[in-house]
């Protein structure tokens, strides 16, 4: 028996696919690419809304990096939720996102993700894998810099990744306002 | 008095209310939303509005085949013009100052400084003529 979501993505891939729930674990397949995830490995699961819709993300009891699996769509919570409880016997926790459109709130590491928090909701979660760099520019202004998000957006090189079929927007640069300069340490420091 | 107008007065201010009102982005790219008074950012999947209130201006570099757009914000420690008060609702947050995106699609990039330029100046305007109606 298995469980199938259509139209599916996966982490920053621009090409859709199946995400299917068996008993044993999950895959996700797509033109050009197939993810497995054994269900001894799954430690948790997040459910949150994205750009793309609603996000399923999984965290490992092993050293993997977590993945996350964008497209569905809110009514498929009750189904999913029910399936994984059911086959992997998980629980999946729903994050808060903040879409008031502030650009002030607080970061702090949760895992492998550094978060942004603004009143107690997620505004974005940068896993510090893909931070190459990362600065004190003055007293108050910390930056980080992105690993080439093209390579890292579009999974193993394939015919179809050339330039022109990038659609992404790509972020290379964030840089923050810190009100004193403990509070920049911390953040460069445990990178 | 409390006037929200008031210049020395925190405005406060929502892109969004609920969820269900938020676009959905497939193309994970930057989008401007003028009825929201909004910039949507795309940062690692997620959806990050920020209202035009926290933006302070743009700019435009090419090299080679990448267009670069940085969005600069308007955080505590800086000077953004004479006639603005910067108030803060907490100035001991921490601030996103500023974002920088690549493309290699010179004319959207283009179109996106335009928009987000216009959104910011019919912002401004508005709210001086709020302060004047106030007066």
């Amino acid at each position: 028996m298995s469980v199938d979501f259509e139209k599916i993505y996966h982490n920053l891939d621009p090409i859709p696919g199946i995400l299917r729930l068996q008993q044993g674990g999950l895959g996700w397949k797509s033109q050009n690419n197939l993810v497995t995830i054994s269900a001894e490995d799954i430690s948790h699961m997040q459910w949150m809304r994205v750009a793309r819709n609603f996000q399923l993300k999984i965290g490992f009891k092993s050293d993997r990096h977590r993945e996350v699996f964008d497209g569905l769509v809110r009514d498929d919570f009750e189904r999913l939720s029910k399936t994984v409880k059911e086959f992997y016997g998980v629980s999946i926790e729903t994050r808060e996102i903040s879409f008031k459109g502030w650009n002030w709130g607080k970061t702090e590491y949760r895992g492998e993700d550094l978060s942004f928090q603004v009143s107690g909701r997620t505004m974005f979660d940068i896993p510090v894998h893909k931070i190459a760099n990362s600065n004190i520019a003055s007293k108050t202004e910390v930056s980080l810099e992105f690993i080439d998000p093209t390579a890292s957006a579009q999974g193993e090189p394939t015919d179809s990744s050339s330039s022109s079929s990038r659609k992404a927007d790509e972020l290379v640069e964030m840089r923050f306002y810190i009100p004193n300069s403990e509070k920049s340490r911390e953040i460069i420091g445990e990178k | 008095s409390s006037n929200g107008s008031q210049p020395g007065v925190f405005r406060r201010f929502d892109s969004y209310k609920r969820e269900q009102q938020v676009p959905i982005n497939r193309d994970l790219r930057i989008l401007v939303d003028t009825k929201a008074q909004t910039v949507i950012i795309p940062i690692n999947g997620f959806i990050v509005p920020v209202h035009v209130s926290t933006i302070k201006n743009t700019s435009k570099t090419e090299e080679g085949d990448y267009t670069s757009l940085r969005i600069n914000f308007i955080t505590p420690g800086q000077s953004v013009g004479k006639k603005e008060d910067m108030v803060f609702e907490d100035p001991d947050s921490m601030f996103i100052r500023s974002v920088t995106f690549r493309s290699t699609d010179k004319l959207r990039f283009s179109d996106l400084n335009k928009d987000i330029n216009e959104l910011k100046k019919l912002s401004t305007k508005r709210a001086a003529e709020k302060r004047e109606m106030a007066d």
